[in-house]
């Protein structure tokens, strides 16, 4: 048996990354009744810029604050102007939209910077503290710690503050919230702007944690997804705990030599065991409304 | 997505009084004389890497027909075409080193295991609303997208993988009767006219009005009667096994195939170049093939990078979802319906007939 305590770190840090965007997800979704696709790869192009910016001499927490921008106005971007447009079709034509929003920014990104090997290391990365032996550096540390507080943060934001309430109405029935006064274009915004700065975040983390690529930060959209469908696009405290968990399987099968190379296929595993085991009494979901 | 997915062509010809059966017989005729002309054409008229990428272009037009039908008649959006084209390459070549057998039936072999493969996989989502199948099947092409890095393509290697890093590397054989570039060319054409034929009879026939049905309410289909999961999943095994037809087809084509074909964003690009050319015809669908593998060769001969084509892709899928969703033969189809009325509007004025 392999030590497996290093993995075990790592697992935990790449979990949080997929649960912070997971929860991204599920913010937006449950406020828009939009499932971004885009989103990896709104937040390669954060990480990108921000490696550009580096690269042109620009002071480091410059560039990191350019690459929360520019992810959020990506997302804002797309929030006002098309989504809108696609507000009364169904959810899948919502998420389909977004693929080709995927396409769009990871054609421009690898057209832009042609994929070679970058990267971009955060300073909290050449430092950290040992535990059991094994060296984590506070990189990792803040990725689960901004988990946890995302997580709680969001919650109570939902719970507790007039446009959280108003999220939580649009996610009802958009339509009653609308006649009810509630600008669901401005909540929307709103909610892309979460959204965004979450994936601008996750972005860099990413570059320094895993690698600075985009079709890489792209698809780390997958186990996101699948982290947020073990939320049932719902719940915030399930994503995070499906997103810990698949970023665990899948870093803890790495020392082991015969799942190794296929530990990537992980999250969709693991969204498939949670359909299968959640629909162990469904016989069929019929819907007659868009939602 | 309710009323309008009733074909538009269908109008003119109940208001010209003609006999439906008499225009689809020649229709058919037409069709097929047209494919003739194809088949003789473009061998003769195009250089070998042309032949070549045209032939690619068929074996997904195969993939693009499953994503077409798919969304035009169900409203479901399968992210995982390509790698199922993967899956189906994947699995011809382990059965031509493997087993041996005929080239034809190591196509249907594989095309029934890939149909089987892709049920099994989305079966759990096929049961709930339709943007879990969305979701799955993207997590389902990053999925194989894995696997195939992982695991290679089998080239004549030992053990299930049937991959060897060297060593010498078997090529999959062509049959007999289609070796040559052209041939094969002619052959990929035959098959994909009978997978696109294969679609249409499901259409005409009883799959093809439960789906209608499906399309129009689950809720009143179920309560008529109908099996919706059994119809769904039946239409995603089509789907499928189409594309399970394209990579064997494919595997015939190249001899080896590699991951690199088969990328997540394969999948997605397809799609949505599909959405581009016209869920709803078949000419989209083909025309959506044209975009995913002929436009990238002809900008490449260009010297432009295929990144822009992606770039292309995702735009135009999304100003197409908006604003055309029935993409670029729809929008044909409109304007000539609507140029087909204005003449028939000004005839009838001549003749002193009120509107």
């Amino acid at each position: 048996m392999p030590d497996i305590k290093p993995f075990i770190v790592t697992g935990l840090a790449l979990g949080s990354i997929y649960a912070l965007s997971g929860i991204g997800l599920v913010v937006l979704y449950r406020a828009t009744a939009v499932l971004n696709f885009a989103y990896g790869a709104i937040g390669a192009i954060g990480a990108l810029v921000a490696w550009d910016l580096i690269d042109g001499g620009v002071p480091e927490p410059v560039a990191w604050i350019g690459c929360v921008a520019v992810s959020t106005a990506l997302s804002i971007g797309y929030g006002v102007i098309v989504a809108p447009l696609l507000a009364d079709r169904d959810l899948v034509t919502k998420a389909v939209a977004t693929a080709g929003y995927t396409l769009l920014l990871l054609g421009f990104s690898l057209w832009w910077l042609p994929d070679i090997s970058r990267s971009l290391s955060l300073p909290t990365s050449d430092h950290g503290f040992r535990v059991f032996g094994v060296f984590v550096a506070y990189t990792r540390v803040i990725a689960l710690g901004l988990a946890l507080v995302v997580t709680v943060g969001v919650t109570g934001y939902l719970m507790r503050t007039r446009t959280g309430l108003y999220m939580r109405a649009m996610a009802d029935d958009p339509e009653q919230a609308g006649m009810l006064g509630i600008r669901t274009d401005r909540v929307g915004a709103i909610a892309w702007a979460m959204s965004g700065v979450l994936s601008g975040v996750t972005g860099l983390l990413i570059a320094d944690l895993i690698r600075l690529e985009a079709g890489a930060i792209t698809f780390l959209v997958v186990p996101a997804i699948a982290a947020a469908i073990i939320g049932r696009l719902n719940s915030l405290p399930a994503t995070l705990v499906g997103g810990l968990a698949i970023g665990l399987a899948e870093s803890v099968a790495a020392p082991f030599d015969s799942i190794s190379d296929y530990r990537g296929v992980a999250p969709f595993l693991a969204a498939l065991l949670f359909l299968v085991w959640q629909g162990r009494h469904t016989q069929i979901q019929i819907f007659t409304s868009t939602r | 997505m309710t009323a309008t997915t009733q074909s538009d062509s269908v109008v003119p010809i109940i208001a010209h009084g003609r006999a439906p059966a008499r225009v689809a017989v020649a229709q058919v005729g037409l069709f097929l004389l047209l494919v003739l002309a194809v088949a003789w054409w473009v061998p003769n008229q195009f250089g070998a890497k042309w032949v070549s990428t045209w032939t690619t272009t068929l074996v997904f037009a195969m993939a693009a027909a499953g994503i077409g039908f798919l969304y035009s008649r169900l409203g479901l959006a399968s992210l995982a075409q390509v790698a199922l084209v993967g899956v189906g390459g994947w699995v011809a070549l382990r059965l031509e080193f493997g087993t041996g057998l005929p080239f034809f039936v190591i196509v249907l072999l594989s095309a029934t295991i890939t149909a089987g493969i892709g049920a099994l996989l989305s079966l759990p989502a096929l049961r709930l609303r339709g943007l879990y199948l969305t979701v799955m099947t993207l997590m389902m092409a990053a999925g194989f997208d894995e696997i195939f890095n992982a695991t290679g393509f089998p080239n004549g290697g030992s053990g299930f993988l049937g991959y060897q890093a060297s060593g010498e590397l078997q090529r999959m054989n062509r049959p007999s009767i289609a070796e040559s570039d052209a041939a094969y060319f002619r052959l990929v054409l035959v098959v994909a006219v009978v997978m696109f034929a294969f679609v249409w009879l499901h259409e005409r026939t009883k799959p093809g009005r439960a789906w209608h049905l499906i399309a129009q309410s689950e809720g009143a289909a179920y309560s008529s009667g109908i099996d919706v999961v059994m119809y769904k999943t039946w239409a995603f095994v089509l789907a499928a096994f189409l594309s399970g037809v394209a990579g064997a087809m494919f595997a015939g084509q190249l001899g080896q195939l590699g991951p690199s074909s088969f990328e997540t964003i394969d999948s997605l690009i397809l799609f949505a170049l599909v959405l581009v050319g016209g869920a709803y015809h078949w000419t989209g669908w083909l025309i959506g093939a044209v975009l995913f593998k002929a436009f990238p060769a002809f900008l490449d001969d260009r010297g432009l990078s295929g990144d822009i084509a992606t770039m292309i892709a995702g735009a135009a899928a999304i100003v197409n979802l908006i604003a055309a969703p029935r993409g670029i033969v729809g929008e044909v189809m409109k304007a000539s319906a609507g140029l087909r009325g204005r003449r028939r509007r000004g005839a009838r004025d001549d003749t002193g007939v009120e509107e």
